[in-house]
């Protein structure tokens, strides 16, 4: 057992290390923010662990400095993290036989995560499972410690954290692109870059992540039934 | 807002966010057989998700930096504030 998860570790660190170096300074500044509205460490830290959800965490303090309307938070709550289904969609073979880790994996199911579980090839001899709960774990460890740490200096530092998203993006194309290398049929990537970009250019940056998942979704089961897209 | 209905909120934000992360699982469970449509969109989407994130990452962490900005200018006016006041 603690072999298994030894093993998963071991080839799941290297993986996390740009997410670690972002993740914990772009916690930091969320924490840095939440206390500078006044709230307590306990926030960030807690905040940070059950949402789990960057941008999310940055709406919360607003929501939290608001009027009290729960329902409001719950359905803003739904529409900002709704990119999360497709990640259920896509995962739903991948998840299977893991057993009670499943829970887990679907609650830490954040961005980076999913990125790294999604379409990295596991070797032989590692359990699947456990390399996809080092990922969780490692990333919501980088994140929380990020937003406590931020939340206990509080005021007493400034860190500017322009351009440290570079890692993020650098990853996430690098991920994109060991992808496509990997497949024959790039339709499906190319859609996804191409729709979104659209909806981005027509729509604005604040709220085209809807309804380009809609009109992705659109495409693929048109796609479906008509048998545009070979599988 | 009092403590309760701040544990209440972030109860709500929680809810939310985890209801987007299960649902698919609670719809398709793997112990039931996918429908074919869905199965088809489980081959189709990682790829198509994984461009849609390097066109939207960039965005949300943009949104950060303008955050973590605001909340600058922000402690520098509590600063003052507490500055002068002496109690």
């Amino acid at each position: 057992m603690n072999n298994k998860y030894s093993k998963a570790l071991k080839a799941v660190f290297p993986l996390t290390l740009p997410i670690c170096a972002a993740f914990l300074f772009l916690g930091i500044s969320y924490g840095f923010y939440i206390c500078s509205k006044g709230f307590s460490p306990w926030y960030p830290f807690f905040t940070s662990a059950l949402v789990f959800a960057g941008s999310m965490e940055f709406v919360l303090v607003t929501m939290l400095l608001s009027p009290f309307n729960p329902l409001y938070c719950f359905f803003m709550a739904l529409m900002i993290n709704s990119r999360h289904l497709f990640y259920g969609l896509s995962m739903l073979e991948k998840y299977k036989n893991t057993g009670l880790k499943k829970f887990y994996l679907i609650f830490g199911m954040c961005d980076e995560s999913f990125a790294i579980n999604c379409n990295t090839v596991i070797h032989e001899g590692i359990d699947k499972g456990c390399f996809m709960v080092c990922v969780n774990l490692l990333n919501q460890i980088y994140w929380v410690a990020g937003a406590t740490i931020g939340g206990l200096l509080g005021n007493s530092l400034q860190i500017n954290t322009k351009g440290l998203d570079f890692a993020l993006v650098a990853l996430f194309t690098a991920i994109f692109v060991s992808q496509w290398q990997s497949t024959e049929n790039h339709t499906p990537a190319v859609l996804g870059i191409v729709i979104p970009l659209v909806c981005l250019v027509l729509i604005g940056p604040q709220s085209f992540i809807p309804p380009a998942m809609l009109l992705l979704l659109l495409v693929f089961i048109t796609a479906y039934y008509k048998g545009g897209i070979k599988l | 807002m009092s403590f309760t209905e701040q544990i209440i909120t972030i109860a709500a934000v929680v809810a939310g966010t985890m209801l987007t992360r299960f649902l698919p699982f609670i719809l398709f469970p793997s112990n039931k057989k996918t429908p074919p449509l869905v199965a088809f969109l489980d081959k189709m989407l990682p790829a198509a998700v994984m461009g849609m994130l390097v066109v939207l990452l960039p965005q949300g962490y943009a949104n950060y930096d303008r955050q973590s900005r605001r909340s600058g200018s922000y402690r520098r006016s509590t600063d003052s504030h507490i500055a002068g006041n002496p109690a």
